[in-house]
């Protein structure tokens, strides 16, 4: 599903029981006035999931004052997936895994292999795998533009 | 039995066994025992002799008596299932980017979401049919190319040529990639073509089951396991083949006392490194052929100061073995970047690990593609019959390729058409226009970035280099391998390569560096050697990259962080080449320069190119004979057991991830290796093995001597998992080198000490896992002991006091002395252990069945 509206993405994130999870990308891209990383943590403050942060992004998320941050390796939390859910990072298995800052073959990767569980990737470009996508974003502008909608609509 | 007129039938085994066993040898002394070929093996014919050699001077004798050893020459993928049940139980298989639709038959598609396939096959089957299908293709063209080396060394040195990998191997450790599979005991090359035939009849059947085999999900990733163990016995063939007729030198030919500083750091690399003015053949590809059949010329005629000549890839990483005047531009990933820098006047080409428009990269920049590979290229004629006088006219006036598989005539045809040939030699964007491409590049677009498989800021930096130049590309182009879906996605056509290029060539006058050349293989007199020197070593750590990283410096930067905390770095193919370019800045040396090349402590050796891969495998699993006495003919259950649970080290597999390393990864993680494959390639592989550390039923051995189930920490949680960054590279490389082998406390201390200060210093909190690995106080760092403990009593309620551990808290619950503690978790009391009650010893196995086992 290629969700055009982040705000209605954003009612998707409502209600559930959420886990962010944090690529490496969040460190890298810099929209000028905001990190991707901001949206991580605002995404996460406003409906208190917690973030698996993966890649280098720990520190910087846990500088950032995210709330409930704990270091996962991405393929690790796909697989605990798999099976009875034991990860201290989120009390019971998540109803859907929010993906943000991964590139988008890694991200279709992660997103198809979830089989229990709803996925919503926030990325750069559409996809197919995951049960809720942002469409293709044509420049870095765009994709900040849908975030800022998605953390509005968040409220 | 049967019984028929007061007579003994012959059951159906017993037929057999008179069919199949010469009486005259099937029956042998060991010491007092008589061994019986027959009860090791199922079928012995045809290397009877083999084996009777191996028995009488590899085998011990008590070891026969006590352990229920099966031998499995020439296996086929279904008589090495043991080790493979018990890898896939613990690590069952992940399947991203999973592929829903079956169109692999005239019946299909099938759609699988919807249930099973007209021919049965389920969805999960399915794309583990995919895997071994991938595993297949990627050892396609090594086993081509070993074809050809091999064939080529029979019509010039006769199939009685010996063979061997050095003077210091003996029967104990000769060609273990071989002889795990088939028994033999290689000593020509008409061992190597058995050898072979088996390969490629394995291939055969591989390949057929990878599209239309409609078993399990543990068939199929069983015969992906076996692609992989398969494909590692075929580059050892070729390496026996390059040591022993074309000249390699080899380090177990020298004495292991050198081998701290041989072979010296002496090949220079880099485009910087190819002297000015001279003409330059590169080499590209698999074939090593061509480049010796030239080198030769190039030595017959007294050119070798005349004439560069230079290799991407593997073929650069051979040539080194007997000619230290190469240089070693850069690996086979980033090979069309190279090309289009326009360094060689002359490439002489063969199929590889990476697919490359080589014709139309050479043609762009006048190189002259001599392409030598059985298979045709862009619509060449095949003029291997034609005479060269002829074809090296044709490419000095001006044809830009020809396909000739004369490998005999090649050497001399590149070298002429290098001295003559006339290239303009202006081929790069000027900073200027540059500039102006880049002005093309819109405010509002980066439809680049998200082509790009590295995930690079492309168009960030295009609009850069309007203002700042071609600096402003520097680090996109170091994480840039050349693939080209930037441009097809670019909306106003911009030839981002050209620039890509243009900034390549501005770095490459600096583009220096020193490596070592290959050392071969590792003999056994050397492993042994550095048990020695392990007690002061967190492990050993294995490196392979293709290179194609998101930033070259990366696995240079991987080498020197595990090689400079004590590990044994071994490294094999184009990752040498990528780990040489590290520079430390404070000791004014390159890596290979640093430090030095034995098998030991805080040294790293690069074995070689490619098909030196096949040396990691036989050095970890050497430790089953150095070790535990178990020789590896034909023997893969036993030796792959060992060494899975006590030596087998992680391998960090980095950057692009061509499927020729998919299988190499599977070969590896069966032998007993946990594979880390990154940073984002590494996610493009759609099958990983991962355990849950969580799941406590997964995490036990059994005593082999007594049979008792024993409950262990998970170490070694996962056997393929894919990483993001260096930094998550380095930090699980020392999660998973808890091992419950490792029943020594120093081991323990050595490798945990680096786990936890990885994770606190790039995570900021200690790991999930860490207590799990704790037996006892003695297994935690020095300066963190008293703040462990402390987190030990507080967090996890284990009774210390001071700087000791009273009493343990064990997973199920229970608070236990540590003495009852070191019974009933890990491995402190067993003198071996295995990973499955199946190999186990003849006495524990009586006390398994007793309690229901199937063993």
């Amino acid at each position: 599903m290629s969700e055009k509206d982040p705000r209605k993405l954003a009612d998707c994130l409502k209600g559930k029981k959420v886990l962010l999870m944090a690529g490496q990308l969040c460190e890298e891209i810099d929209f000028g006035n905001k990190k991707l990383l901001d949206y991580v943590v605002e995404i996460s403050n406003r409906i208190g999931a917690p973030i698996a942060a993966t890649g280098n992004t720990p520190l910087s998320l846990k500088a950032k004052g995210a709330k409930s941050v704990r270091k996962m390796w991405a393929a690790e939390v796909v697989n605990y997936m798999r099976w009875p859910w034991e990860d201290p990072v989120i009390d019971r298995k998540p109803d859907l895994l929010v993906l943000i800052g991964y590139g988008p073959a890694v991200a279709q990767g992660l997103a198809s292999a979830v089989r229990d569980g709803e996925t919503m990737a926030l990325g750069n470009t559409y996809v197919k795998g995951a049960t809720y996508s942002l469409p293709d974003s044509p420049s870095l502008g765009k994709w900040q533009q849908s975030l800022e909608e998605i953390v509005q609509a968040l409220g | 039995m049967h019984i028929r007129k007061g007579k003994t039938m012959e059951t159906m085994e017993e037929k057999l066994v008179r069919k199949r066993f010469d009486p005259e040898k099937r029956f042998m002394e060991l010491g007092k025992t008589k061994i019986d070929l027959a009860r090791l093996c199922r079928d012995a014919r045809g290397i009877e002799d083999d084996l009777r050699q191996v028995i009488k001077e590899d085998w011990s004798e008590a070891r026969y008596n006590d352990w229920d050893t099966r031998l499995h020459p020439f296996a086929e993928a279904s008589d090495l299932v043991v080790q493979d049940e018990a890898l896939l139980n613990n690590y069952p298989p992940l399947y991203t980017d999973i592929q829903t639709v079956c169109s692999d038959c005239d019946n299909g598609p099938c759609d699988l979401v919807e249930g099973e396939g007209l021919c049965s096959l389920a969805l999960d089957p399915f794309q583990a049919r995919l895997s071994l299908r991938v595993a297949c293709r990627g050892c396609q063209s090594q086993f081509m190319d070993t074809r050809g080396l091999l064939d080529y060394a029979v019509r010039e040195f006769g199939r009685d040529k010996e063979v061997s990998l050095g003077a210091r191997h003996d029967i104990s450790d000769q060609a273990l990639s071989i002889a795990i599979l088939t028994g033999q005991y290689v000593r020509n090359l008409s061992h190597l073509e058995r050898a072979l035939a088996y390969a490629e009849a394995q291939l055969n059947k591989l390949f057929l089951a990878s599209y239309q085999g409609t078993g399990s999900v543990f068939d199929f990733e069983n015969m992906t396991f076996h692609c992989g163990s398969v494909l590692l016995l075929v580059q050892e063939v070729s390496e026996l083949v390059k040591g022993s007729c074309f000249g390699f030198q080899k380090g177990a030919d020298r004495d292991k006392l050198e081998m701290d500083h041989w072979p010296p750091p002496n090949i220079m690399g880099g485009l910087g490194s190819i002297e000015k003015g001279k003409p330059v053949i590169a080499f590209v590809g698999d074939n090593l052929l061509p480049a010796w059949s030239a080198i030769n010329y190039l030595k017959e005629n007294e050119l070798t100061e005349k004439i560069e000549i230079c290799g991407p890839g593997p073929v650069g990483l051979d040539i080194a073995r007997f000619y230290d005047r190469v240089r070693i531009v850069g690996t086979m990933a980033n090979a069309g970047k190279w090309i289009r820098s326009g360094f060689a006047d002359v490439i002489v080409a063969s199929s590889g690990c990476v697919s490359l428009d080589i014709l139309g990269e050479a043609k762009r920049v006048e190189s002259r593609v001599i392409w030598v590979s059985p298979q045709p290229i862009g619509g060449l004629p095949d003029r291997t019959d034609n005479p060269g006088e002829g074809i090296i006219n044709d490419l000095i006036g001006g044809l830009d390729a020809v396909w000739v598989r004369d490998i005999d005539k090649v050497g001399e045809i590149a070298v002429r058409v290098a001295q003559k040939v006339k290239r303009k030699g202006d081929y790069l964007l000027s900073e200027k226009k540059a500039k102006e491409e880049a002005k093309r590049c819109k405010e509002d677009c980066d439809l680049c970035f998200n082509a790009c498989p590295n995930s690079l800021l492309i168009g960030r930096a295009l609009r850069k280099v309007r203002e700042e130049g071609l600096s402003a590309l520097a680090p996109i182009e170091k994480g840039c391998y050349f693939c080209g879906k930037c441009e097809q996605q670019c909306p106003e056509k911009i030839t981002i390569r050209d620039l890509i290029v243009a900034t390549l060539n501005k770095r490459a006058p600096d583009d220096k560096f020193i490596m070592r050349s290959g050392r071969g293989s590792v003999p056994e007199d050397e492993i042994a050697r550095s048990a020695f020197t392990l007690m002061n070593s967190p492990g050993f750590c294995w490196i392979l990259s293709c290179g194609g990283g998101k930033d070259i410096e990366d696995v240079g930067w991987l080498a020197n962080e595990f090689t400079g905390k004590g590990c044994v770095t071994l490294i094999a193919g184009c990752g040498a080449v990528e780990a040489a370019r590290y520079f430390d800045r404070e000791a004014g040396k390159f890596l290979f320069e640093k430090f030095t090349c034995e098998y030991a402590v805080k040294n790293i050796s690069s074995l070689g190119g490619c098909t030196a891969m096949t040396f990691l495998q036989e050095a970890s699993a050497h430790w089953a004979r150095t070790g535990v006495h178990i020789s590896h003919y034909a023997n893969w259950a036993e030796v792959a057991d060992i060494t899975h649970r006590l030596m087998a080290p992680p391998v960090i597999i980095w950057g692009r991830c061509p499927e020729r390393m998919y299988a190499v990864a599977a070969g590896l993680i069966r032998i007993g290796h946990q594979v880390i494959v990154g940073p984002n390639a590494g996610f493009a592989w759609k099958r990983y093995l991962l355990g849950n550390h969580f799941d406590r039923s997964k995490w036990c051995v059994w005593d082999t001597s007594s049979g008792r189930k024993v409950e262990t920490e998970p170490g070694q949680e996962h056997i393929l998992i894919p990483v993001e960054t260096k930094e998550e590279a380095l930090t699980i490389f020392w999660s998973l080198q808890q091992k419950p082998g490792a029943s020594i406390s120093i081991m323990r201390l050595l490798s945990l000490t680096p786990y936890i200060a990885c994770y606190e210093k790039y995570f900021g909190e200690l790991p999930d896992d860490w207590q799990w690995y704790v037996t006892t106080a003695s297994d935690l760092p020095v300066r963190q002991k008293v703040r462990l403990l402390k987190e030990l009593k507080e967090k996890w309620g284990w009774d210390t006091e001071g700087v000791t551990i009273k009493k343990a808290r064990h997973r199920d619950g229970r608070l236990l002395t540590t003495d009852e503690f070191a019974h009933e978790y890990s491995t402190h009391e067993a003198r071996f252990f295995a990973k499955t009650p199946k190999l186990v010893t003849k006495k524990a196995k009586e006390n398994l069945r007793k309690e229901g086992y199937d063993v």
